[in-house]
């Protein structure tokens, strides 16, 4: 009974090995038995591709500016309004609504976060100055992102793991931010890539208000087009 | 004998109007359906479910395919937009659907970028302001309530969407009786209140397009 199931498994095997050359384009170097998957990667690196469907917002946010994300980042664009709940419309990804959010000590340390219904993006930079008395002072700015999120929600708190300073939006933590008091400044923490300690960081209360609309309860439905209900 | 051939006549007349009374008493105005035309998500749609609409009943769209064929061939066709203030169908580069349309702008004179959009359908407009300024995101934003002025008449326009109002059947008639007049759109916004002047020209496309499709013999 285990020869034939034996042979069938040594004749998958050879089916596997015989296939490969079509998948040999653009990496001729790699041998023809371990390149199935990869056809541009080496070192044995999984390419992958994931389709996801663009995104679109609800009826329900009339009021808001709608930005159409095209300044590329030759010319970025830093106009945009604070604290203030908008509609994005990516090229890439597609529509949705968020608030941008800074923290900042005038020529200081920076944290930079913006709020978006279906990620959220904290990061910024710290600021450093040494030297000064005797010696010329220098200050030196070092880049973070944040990889580890606290979000307060009621009696308990979220612990929301993300990585190059982007973080994904689940319904509890949608519901948390929400649910936020609204009136006051809100508080979240954060850690940086690379360090264990948490940054505690004030956000504005325009934009703690502007959370109950980006994080709205609505299930994702797509509006009718103005042109077919127009013809 | 004379009697008899006059009774007659008249219950022949009476008969014959029947149809045409039923028909007047079912059709109703598409005025009347915006909450349903919404819900259907389109006209052709609605125009489906409810064919006692006049506007499905007298006008030309996609419910009325061989038809719309022939009003096509009397128009431009192009890709995603058509040139401004000129009747034509443009293409949805995403469906491939032809759909008729009237592009024009009002723009500031002094600030290029800065100005309104607007894009006529046969019974429906998409109003739009760009805030623009030299260097700046493209910020716009869609009016949340919108009324047309045209021969000293206002006409309260129903929002169907995001940006997208119904236009009535008393404003179609407005225009395509003086499709020269001046037709000016208040626009309220969360910035303010603004004016939009709609050109002659663009006026005058879309007074075309709703008399290529039929929709003079709506009113």
């Amino acid at each position: 009974m285990k020869t034939p199931l034996r042979a069938l498994l040594s004749l998958a095997a050879i089916g596997v090995t015989a296939l490969p050359a079509a998948a040999q384009i653009g990496n001729p170097s790699v041998s023809s038995t371990s390149a199935v998957q990869n056809v541009f990667c080496e070192k044995n690196l999984r390419s992958t591709v994931t389709r996801v469907s663009k995104t679109v917002l609800p009826s329900g946010y009339g009021d808001l500016k709608d930005v159409q994300l095209n300044s590329d980042f030759r010319y970025p664009s830093n106009d945009l309004p604070f604290s203030q709940a908008m509609a994005m419309n990516d090229p890439v990804t597609g529509q949705s609504v968020a608030v941008l959010d800074q923290n900042f000590i005038p020529g200081g340390s920076k944290v930079f976060s913006s709020w978006g219904r279906y990620g959220i993006t904290i990061g910024g930079y710290w600021f450093y100055r040494t030297g000064g008395g005797f010696s010329t002072p220098i200050g030196t700015f070092i880049p973070f992102e944040a990889d580890i999120l606290w979000i307060s929600d009621g009696s308990s708190f979220l612990v929301v793991k993300g990585c190059n300073g982007r973080f994904s939006v689940t319904k509890e933590v949608a519901e948390a931010l929400r649910n936020y008091p609204s009136g006051k400044n809100g508080y979240i923490r954060f850690s940086t890539e690379g360090t264990g300690s948490a940054v505690l960081s004030e956000i504005g209360k325009e934009t703690v208000t502007a959370w109950k609309k980006v994080y709205a309860n609505w299930t994702p439905e797509a509006p009718p087009k103005v042109e077919s209900l127009g013809f | 004998m004379r009697k008899s051939l006059l009774v007659t006549a008249s219950l022949f007349t009476c008969l014959g109007s029947l149809p045409a009374l039923g028909q007047s008493a079912r059709s109703v105005s598409l005025d009347q359906r915006v909450a349903e035309l919404k819900e259907a998500r389109s006209l052709a749609a609605l125009c489906q479910q409810e064919p006692q609409v006049k506007e499905c009943q007298f006008a030309i769209g996609e419910w009325k395919a061989a038809e719309l064929e022939r009003v096509k061939l009397e128009s431009p066709d192009c890709f995603d937009q058509c040139m401004l203030d000129v009747f034509g169908f443009y293409k949805d580069p995403d469906t491939s659907r032809e759909i008729p349309a009237v592009r024009t702008k009002d723009f500031d004179g002094a600030a290029p970028s800065r100005g309104f959009e607007v894009t006529f359908y046969p019974v429906a407009m998409r109003v739009l302001r760009y805030e623009g300024c030299a260097g700046c995101a493209l910020i716009y934003q869609y009016p949340t309530k919108v009324t047309a002025r045209i021969n000293g008449q206002s006409y309260n326009m129903p929002i169907l969407a995001r940006g997208g109002y119904y236009v009535p059947s008393g404003l179609r008639r407005a225009i395509l009786a003086s499709p020269s007049s001046a037709l000016v759109l208040d626009a309220h916004t969360t910035e303010g209140q603004f004016k939009v002047n709609i050109s002659a020209k663009a006026l005058n496309a879309y007074a075309e397009m709703l008399r290529l499709l039929k929709y003079d013999q709506v009113l």
